[in-house]
Parts: C-alpha cells; sequence; structure tokens
C-alpha cells in the first residue's frame, strides 16, 4: 500500500481543518476544527513512520496528542470565562477592538 | 489487498465524518462526528501498524479530549448559535482562507504528480538486505600454526578472513569468534567470497540471493579436518510470544557429529527437574530456532541421543561440554553461535557459544508496541517528556487561574452578609417592637460624637 | 534497550534552562503558603530563580555540546538567547509587581506562568529536534494565552486571549504539519539528520523533495504565525492591544525570541541545502525575502495611522519582526549563515531593552479605569517628567535606529548581512520604511517636547498613574541595556562571536 494515499488523505483533513478554523463562527467549532488538524498531522506522521520503519513519528504523534490535550484545556477554561463575561462564543462578537 | 480496501472504506469514512461535522448546524452534532473522525483515523493507525497510538486516541482523543468538549457544550447550552451569516465578517478572513486553501491544494497536486512520476523507481526502503559475517573458525589458534593435510602439504590454519560481496571488500580481518553488524546491501542475487585476511585470492565463494527486508548471517565454519566451509542463516525477526526471547542455536562444533543441548533452570537443584531439553540432535551445519522464556541460564552441550539419560541420571559421560551462562531478553531474537576454541593454556579444544548479538532490525518486531514508545519515551524523547509534564502543568495552573475569579472581585462575602443582617434586624425588630428598629438609627451615633472638636 | 547514565545526558550543559523548570516548580508549591496580601515575595522569588539560571547560563556559555540524547544544543547561540529571556523576563516581572495590584489581578500565579512561558523560550533556542521545538513553543505560548486573558471579567482582555488562543493553536497546528512532511522526506525529526539527509533526497528527484519543500513552507507558516510577520500578523494588534500592558511587552519580546531562535536553528542547521541544482542560495530565501519586504512596509505603515500607543508598537514590533526576518532571509546565501545569525541576536537583545523600555513609559500613563494610552497622553510630558520623557524620546530613537543606541547596531548588522547575502532590494525597502517609521516614533518626540498643554494636562511633577519605584528600575535597566549596547557593540559582539550554527557541517 502506498504511503501516498494516506498522506493525500491527511492533507484532505487537514485542508477541512483549515476550512473550519476560518469559516466558522462557534469559538468551540473553531477548536474542533483544530483538532481535525492535528489529528490530521498525525495520521500523515504515523504513515510516515510505517514508511521509514522508525518509531520517531509515532513519538511526535504522542507528543501531538498530549499537547492538544493541555491546549483543549486552556481554550475551553478561556470559552467558559469569555461566556460568562459576555454570554456568547461567537468569534464575531468579539470586536471591542478595532483597527 | 484487503488493506487497500480496509484503507479506502474507513478513509472515505473519516472524510465524511469530518465534512458532517463542518456541516452540522448544531454543536454537540459536529463533536460526535468528529469522534467519529477520531476513530475512523484510530483504524487507520492500526492498519499502520501503531497499535499503540491507535489505543491512546481512542482513549485520550475520542474519549477523554471530546467528552471535555461535550461537557462545555452543554455547561454553555451553545449547541446552536443564533441564526445569521452563516460565513465569518472578519474582513481579512475571505482573502487568507482562499489563499491558503489555494496554496494547499497546488501542493496537494503537486505531489499527486510527482508521486505518480516516482512510482517508476522502487521505494529505497523496500529493496534493501541485511547482510552480516559471522566467523565461527576455531578461536585461540595461533595464526601461523600450521595442520597437515591428509597427503597434501601442510597448510595454514585461518582464524582472520575478509568477506567480499561482488567482488567488494565487505568485511575486514574479522577474527574467529567475531561478527560484524548488519550492513544494509541491495536485495537481490551476490556473490560472496571468504578470503584468507589480506589474502587476494579466494578461499571460499558461495552465491547467495537475499530477499527484500530480509536478513541474512555468513558463517565461516571449520570442519573436522581445518578446512573452511561458508554457510548461510537466515536471521529470523517474527515477532516471538509475550515474554519470551528467541534464540537460534547453530551447530559449528567440529568434530563432534550431532549434538543436543539442555538448559539448566537454577544452578541450586542439579537434578532433573531443573533440566530442559533446547535443542536435539543438532547435527553440524544444522540450525534450530527456540522461544524460551527471559532469564539467565546455563546451558549444557549433551552427546546426540543422550539427552534423556542425561536429565534422567545426569550421567557426566553423556555431559561433554559445560557453556557460559546465557541472557535471554524479552521479545528478541538471539544467535548463538556453537564453536570451537583452543584454551590458550592446555591447547585443548572446548566448546564455546559465539553470541551474534541481539537481532533487532529495522523491522523490529515490536514495532509501534506500547513497550518500545514507552522505551524511546524514557529514553531517547526523555526532553519532549519533560517539557510536556510541565506544559501541563502550566496548563493546569491556567484553567484554574482562568475559572476561578470570585477572589478578585473586592470581598463579595462581607457584602451580602451586611444585606442578610438588615432584613434580620428588621424582622427582630418587627418582633420586638418598635424600640429596636429606633434604636438602630441610633447605632451610627458614636462616630458622630463630637471627638474631633 | 540502553539506559543512558547521566554523564551521557550531559544535564550539566542544560542546566540553565532546566534550574529555571525547577525553580519555577518549586515556585508553585511556595506560592501556596504565601498570604494573600503578600504575592509580591513571589514575584522576588521568581527574579531569584532567573538570577539563579543566568548564572548557570554563564557558566554554561560557550560550552559546545549537545544534551538530553542529542535533542538540545548547548551552545553560544543557546546561551546568547537565553541571557535575552532572562533579561527580558526579570524586566517583565518589575513591571508586574505594581500593575497586577493596580488592577486588582495580582495573583501568584502569574509569575509562574510566566517563568513556564520563559522556560519554554529558552528550551526552543536550544531544540535540535522538531518534537523539541514543536513542545518547547507550546510550553512558551500556552502560559501567554491565559497571560493575555489575566484580567478578570473584562472582556478586551479575555478577547484578546482567546483570539491569541486560537491563532497560536491554528499556527501550531501548521507547524506540526511542516515537521511531518519533513520527517516524510528524511526519515528523522533532528534538525542535524535533516541537514546531512537534504541532499540526498534533492539528488533523487522524488516525492520526497517535494515534501521537503510543503514541509518546509508549512514551518515557515506556523513560525511565522508566532514571530507575527505579514501575512500571517493580523492577531497582533488585537491582542496587545486587549492584554495586560505588562503581558504585552513581555509578549512581544520573548515570543519572537523564541521563535526567531527555532526559526534560525531549523533554517541554518537543517535546511541551508534545501537549493535548486547548481545553486547556492537556498530555495527559502527568496519566499522570506519577500515576507520581510510585506512585513516592513505594512508594519511601519499602518503604524502611523494608529492614535492607541499599544497598537502603534504592536504594529511596530511586526515592522521589527521584518528586520529580525530580512538577517534570517540573507542565511539562505551560502556561508552567511553565522553572520546573518549573530546579527539576528543581536538585534533581537537590542529590540529587547528598547521595547520592553517603551512598553513600560506606556504602562507608567497607562490609567487603571481600563482606557487606552494615545499618543495624546504623551503631550507635554517633558515638562511634566523630563525624565521620563528623556528616557521615551531615547528608546524611540532606539527603535528608528539612530546611532548611539543599540537599535543602530541591531540594524548595522542586519543591513550589513543583507547586503553581503545580494539582497539589495530588501536593503533598499528596509532603509526606506526606517524613514517612514521615524514618522510615528518622531511623533510621540515632538508630542512630548514640542507641543504643550492643548489639552490640559497635569503639572509639572503630577504623579503618573502607573509610576512606581519597580517600573522606574525596568526603565533604567531597559534604558542601561539600550546605551550599553549602543556604545559599545563590542560587548554583544563579543558575546557572539563564536555562533557557529551552519560551519558546524561544511557545505
Amino acid at each position: 500500500m502506498a504511503i501516498d494515499a494516506y498522506i493525500i488523505l491527511s492533507a484532505v483533513l487537514f485542508s477541512m481543518g483549515v476550512l473550519g478554523v476560518l469559516l466558522k463562527r462557534n469559538a468551540i467549532l473553531v477548536f474542533m476544527s483544530v483538532e481535525l488538524m492535528l489529528n490530521a498531522s498525525n495520521l500523515a506522521l504515523v504513515a510516515f513512520a510505517r514508511q521509514w520503519g522508525g518509531l520517531e513519528g509515532h513519538l511526535f504523534v504522542f507528543f501531538v496528542i498530549t499537547v492538544a490535550a493541555a491546549e483543549v484545556a486552556v481554550g475551553l477554561a478561556l470559552i467558559v470565562a469569555i461566556f460568562r463575561t459576555k454570554q456568547s462564543i461567537n468569534i464575531d462578537e468579539l470586536h471591542q477592538m478595532e483597527g | 489487498m484487503i488493506e487497500n480496501v480496509l484503507f479506502g472504506i474507513v478513509g472515505i469514512f473519516a472524510v465524511f465524518a469530518a465534512a458532517m461535522m463542518l456541516g452540522s448546524k448544531n454543536a454537540v452534532h459536529s463533536a460526535l462526528w468528529l469522534i467519529v473522525n477520531f476513530i475512523c483515523v484510530a483504524v487507520l493507525y492500526l492498519i499502520l501498524e501503531a497499535s499503540f497510538l491507535a489505543m491512546v486516541q481512542i482513549a485520550v482523543y475520542a474519549g477523554a479530549i471530546m467528552v471535555l468538549f461535550l461537557f462545555v457544550i452543554m455547561l454553555l447550552g451553545a449547541e446552536r448559535l443564533p441564526v445569521g451569516e452563516s460565513v465569518r465578517t472578519y474582513p481579512w478572513v475571505g482573502g487568507a482562507a482562499l489563499a491558503l486553501v489555494l496554496s494547499l491544494v497546488i501542493m496537494l497536486s503537486l505531489v499527486i504528480l510527482f508521486a505518480g512520476q516516482a512510482e517508476t523507481t522502487p521505494e529505497p526502503v523496500n529493496a534493501t538486505a541485511q547482510l552480516r559475517l559471522l566467523n565461527a573458525a576455531i578461536e585461540g589458534t595461533e595464526e601461523t600454526e600450521t595442520v597437515a593435510m591428509e597427503g597434501e602439504a601442510t597448510q595454514p590454519v585461518v582464524t582472520h578472513v575478509d568477506l567480499y560481496v561482488n567482488g567488494e571488500l565487505f568485511a575486514d580481518d574479522i577474527e574467529a569468534g567475531h561478527a560484524t553488524d548488519f550492513t544494509e546491501v541491495p536485495a537481490g542475487d551476490h556473490t560472496i567470497a571468504i578470503h584468507a585476511a589480506g589474502d587476494a585470492t579466494p578461499l571460499l565463494t558461495s552465491a547467495i540471493s537475499l530477499a527484500p527486508q530480509s536478513s541474512l548471517t555468513v558463517i565461516v565454519r571449520p570442519t573436522a579436518d581445518h578446512a573452511l566451509v561458508v554457510d548461510t542463516l537466515n536471521d529470523d525477526f517474527t515477532p516471538v510470544q509475550r515474554r519470551n526471547g528467541r534464540v537460534t542455536v547453530y551447530n559449528a562444533f567440529p568434530g563432534v557429529g550431532a549434538i543436543s543441548i539442555v538448559r539448566v533452570n537454577s544452578i541450586l537443584f542439579d537434578d532433573s527437574r531443573n533440566l530442559d531439553i533446547l535443542v536435539s540432535n543438532l547435527a553440524q551445519g544444522d540450525s534450530a530456532s527456540v522461544e524460551i522464556p527471559e532469564g539467565r541460564y546455563e546451558w549444557r552441550v549433551i552427546e546426540a541421543g543422550r539427552e534423556e539419560e542425561y536429565r534422567n541420571t545426569l550421567a557426566e559421560d553423556a555431559l561433554l561440554y559445560r557453556l557460559p551462562d546465557i541472557e535471554i531478553e524479552r521479545g528478541v531474537s538471539k544467535l548463538q553461535v556453537l564453536a570451537a576454541e583452543t584454551d590458550a593454556v592446555s591447547g585443548q579444544v572446548r566448546a564455546d557459544l559465539i553470541d551474534g548479538g541481539n537481532l533487532v532490525g529495522d523491522a523490529a518486531p515490536n514495532f509501534g508496541t506500547p513497550e518500545s514508545v514507552g522505551g524511546l519515551l524514557f529514553i531517547d524523547y526523555l526532553l519532549p517528556l519533560q517539557l510536556v509534564a510541565l506544559l501541563l502543568l502550566a496548563a493546569m495552573v491556567g484553567v484554574i487561574v482562568l475559572t476561578h475569579r470570585e477572589d478578585s472581585q473586592p470581598k463579595p462575602s462581607r457584602a451580602t452578609r451586611r444585606k442578610v443582617s438588615r432584613p434580620l434586624t428588621s424582622v427582630i425588630a418587627a418582633q420586638t417592637g418598635t424600640d429596636v428598629s429606633t434604636n438602630a438609627p441610633q447605632l451610627p451615633q458614636p462616630t458622630q460624637d463630637p471627638v474631633g472638636d | 534497550m540502553d539506559i543512558p547514565t547521566l554523564e551521557q545526558l550531559n544535564l550539566s550543559a542544560a542546566f540553565p534552562a532546566i534550574s529555571l523548570a525547577l525553580g519555577t516548580c518549586l515556585l508553585l508549591l511556595v506560592d501556596l503558603f504565601l498570604p494573600k496580601n503578600r504575592k509580591y515575595l513571589t514575584a522576588w522569588l521568581a527574579l531569584g530563580g532567573l538570577a539563579v539560571s543566568f548564572i548557570f547560563n554563564l557558566f554554561a556559555y560557550n560550552s559546545s555540546t549537545t544534551a538530553l540524547e542529542g535533542m538540545f544544543i548547548a551552545d553560544q547561540f543557546t546561551g546568547f538567547s537565553n541571557i535575552a529571556v532572562i533579561v527580558a523576563t526579570a524586566i517583565s516581572i518589575l513591571l508586574s509587581i505594581d500593575y497586577l495590584k493596580r488592577h486588582q489581578m495580582e495573583r501568584g500565579e502569574y509569575y509562574i506562568l510566566l517563568l513556564f512561558s520563559a522556560t519554554g523560550a529558552m528550551f526552543m533556542a536550544a531544540a535540535n529536534d522538531l518534537v523539541v521545538i514543536f513542545v518547547a513553543l507550546e510550553l512558551l505560548s500556552i502560559p501567554l494565552y491565559i497571560m493575555a486573558a489575566f484580567r478578570p471579567n473584562d472582556a478586551r482582555s479575555e478577547e484578546s486571549g482567546m483570539k491569541y488562543f486560537i491563532l497560536g493553536a491554528f499556527s501550531s497546528a501548521f507547524l506540526v504539519y511542516g515537521a511531518a512532511l519533513i520527517y516524510g522526506a528524511s526519515g528523522t525529526t533532528n534538525l542535524t539528520e535533516i541537514f546531512s539527509s537534504v541532499e540526498g533526497i534533492l539528488a533523487t528527484q522524488s516525492a520526497s523533495s517535494l515534501y521537503l519543500l510543503a514541509g518546509t513552507a508549512l514551518l515557515v507558516v506556523g513560525l511565522g504565525f508566532k514571530v507575527a510577520v505579514v501575512p500571517f500578523h493580523m492577531w497582533t494588534p488585537d491582542v496587545y492591544e486587549g492584554a495586560p500592558t505588562p503581558v504585552t511587552a513581555y509578549m512581544s519580546v520573548v515570543a519572537k525570541l523564541g521563535g526567531f531562535a527555532s526559526f534560525l536553528r531549523v533554517m541554518i542547521i537543517a535546511l541551508p541545502a534545501l537549493a535548486l541544482p547548481e545553486s547556492t542560495i537556498a530555495v527559502w530565501q527568496t519566499t522570506l525575502w519577500l515576507i520581510a519586504a510585506a512585513t516592513l512596509i505594512l508594519g511601519n505603515f499602518v503604524a502611523i495611522a494608529q492614535t492607541n500607543v499599544k497598537r502603534m508598537l504592536a504594529y511596530s514590533s511586526i515592522a521589527h519582526a521584518g528586520y529580525i526576518l530580512m538577517a534570517v532571509a540573507a542565511a539562505g546565501t551560502a556561508g552567511l549563515g553565522d553572520s546573518a545569525a549573530q546579527a539576528a541576536l543581536i538585534y533581537l537583545l537590542a529590540y529587547t531593552f528598547t521595547n520592553l523600555g517603551a512598553f513600560a513609559v506606556a504602562m507608567v500613563l497607562e490609567k487603571t479605569d481600563g482606557s487606552n494610552v494615545t499618543l495624546d497622553d504623551f503631550i507635554g510630558l517633558s515638562r511634566r517628567q523630563p525624565l521620563l520623557a528623556f528616557l521615551m524620546a531615547f528608546f524611540m530613537l532606539s527603535l528608528i535606529g539612530i546611532p548611539t543606541t543599540s537599535g543602530f547596531i541591531g540594524k548595522w548588522l542586519v543591513f550589513q548581512v543583507t547586503l553581503e547575502a545580494g539582497l539589495i532590494p530588501l536593503a533598499i525597502i528596509g532603509v526606506l520604511t526606517s524613514v517612514v517609521s521615524a514618522y510615528y516614533y518622531v511623533r510621540i518626540i515632538v508630542n512630548m517636547y514640542l507641543r504643550e498643554n492643548e489639552a490640559a494636562v497635569g503639572d509639572e511633577g503630577e504623579a503618573l498613574p502607573g509610576a512606581s519605584q519597580y517600573v522606574n528600575w525596568a526603565i533604567y535597566a531597559s534604558f542601561a541595556g539600550t546605551l550599553i549596547l549602543g556604545l559599545l557593540p563590542v560587548l554583544a559582539t563579543n558575546l557572539v562571536n563564536t555562533v557557529n550554527l551552519a560551519t558546524m557541517f561544511p557545505r
């Protein structure tokens, strides 16, 4: 099985994540799209690790997953905090500052 | 083939789930579709032999992280945003989105185009095999020593050899009892030649055929009449059972004929309970492969056919040689070559084991298992592991800081207590009559007393 | 499986960063036992931890070794970056002590997050592996997201943290995908090993070379977001404006330090040979100089339109990222890697002092009601606070790059290396935009010295809202750094004289 197929799949998923981040208005959905991007990167890493027969890719994925967990925790805490203040998590309403 | 079909189905489903996640109006549905996507990716990990990551993906990603998402969505009641424009209104978003996605698509198509071209050339990784040389000539013999061949002139005993592959020097001056490391060579047919060290004329030649991704050990062993013979042994990398190690024994001991090997499980109790027959009836030039539990064992060489007798009676005359202790490691394949060695003092020939080293090649049997990932994690990746630990600590502190904010309000508790206490006094006042309520305004009086005059 | 001994891990080489990490964990515990009204003690302990790390850094300064299984490089580059990070963090702590109290957000965790972030920056500068770069970058960034949203129940601060977080996570994903593609092409994440495999990859003309190219591009996008260069800068003004001012000062400096240190390491160690056949110029040079030019032009021109000082300084910091990127672009010419790295490092140190000083003065003028500091707030400052006005004028001149200031030395070295690399159009753009930048920097000086009392501001010697002893120390320290670097550039150039990223591996 050619590894390229996996890379193309991961690129498709990554692009969908990018679109989600740029087009979604709900902050939680934006975070989910970021998770989708990270997941696509992980898929590429695992596929490459299989191609090279080395475990560096697996270790990288492990760290990405851990960092993603930390990121999600902080991000959701930010959402909760901002929701308490503004009663909204619509990103378009985050425009106290203009310039 | 089944892999390809599985990949196709799961891949399409993963893309579909991602699309549904982006398309759902309800945030909860989006989260659920994202979980589906994560599980699809976990299946792909399994196809790619990343069993540990597949486990982590489901437990941590699809499990813990997504539960957190769902929890926050439900906590905030943020399933649906009020109906409005479906596209964000940041001025820069449209352009940036278009530019990024376009560049990504272009990149992708370039890669696909190139990948199509590159398919004609075989992947370098698949087209190589590993080769090494193990010299099992009689160890300890002086290089200058000669031996009389029957009916011929004497010729020197060869203990140091060179190996040439297709006429090129592969291993230089390998001493008896030593092995080289594996070296990558192209797969395919090769001619190998053994030379006495530094000698230009080959002693022996042989043709070998290397399958891609295979590993071959070239063994040089002496015959009973001190000539050398070349033999090859395919090394076995296939996974072994849990807690076991594999040992491959090759008999390169000249002059005795077939042998058996028993192992002694405990040096304390030298009886039949502790003797296991490891290999029986191994002729010279043969090899046998066994899987045994990890541990440290003593091995003994027994005359072939008498191993059962030795186990039951410990008959000393059946015991040919005692061998040094051998360490068997879990999950590791080991090659042990039984070779002859001349004792430096007595001049007698005795048996010895040449350690062919632990066979953990590129295609390690434990690729992607928790054990292998964990080993790397604590040794090679110690620094990022510690950094991730710090990161999680920082995130914990941060989450507490962000969500625990009551303290920062200037003492709200006192204000609420005062609010509560006033109704209480009024209740008391109502119950006791007007006295208390008329007293109440007088409370501040002491501060208004003319002290400051 | 060989378990390395402590000597093999070579922990002593990594001790400046390790000691700060350990100290921070310890401080987290100590902070629990400090009473609520004495959180300034945490600040002092944090400064103590930085001092310890600084001393260890002096011992390890001139080493040239790897540690922790080749993941960590301890060399002069690391040492110099560490100095800049430690100085920037210390000055930020001094800025924070009174600011936090004044804005009712004094919490010990603030200093702990600050130190975690500094630790991340130090490890990032020393990373020799894409995995470490990624994890250290996150360790640098995540505390910054939290600190940006540190002001409780304040929508602007929370928005700032949120925007920074979204764009930061977005850029991290690009970084990871880029790293994945580079791993796919080369089979390793170690920068040194990537370097040695690049030539072979390019020779085969296979899909791998495109993976490498695409990976490099995505890596540039990811790091470009972090250091805020032009197509990826849009978060900067909003985040800088909304975050508490000491946090803004800190992140405008330390995030750039960490980001550019990794940028230099990746480009100069791993990818210098990523060139077309028969060419000595790396393919990423053109991309980087176009980005740098766009950054310089946009940063400087948009800054002119700003009246809010924090936003103006945000665009100014974007512009300065452009100047540093000039040096990175110049590193693409074979043989210039080291001098480019040296120029970038000195520019970063000069920028550290000057920018922190400018933010400190802006902070002094900031009122507690949350209103913005505008250019008008500087009117007549020379009469009210002659010393402060003089220092601000000096910082502004340094940001322009007038001789005798550190900014001049930084720009001089960067322009020099750009010209050596033959990027003459870029150098011309750099000089022209420096002239443009003089307009908005000098405007502050004009407001302070030449315009008076149009808007009925206070009398001579009137106490400023943000003035305090610690802030003054911070401003003096920044001034001293700016002046000394400007007058005696030889000090800094001697500190980087043996920085060798490229010559470690001759091409």
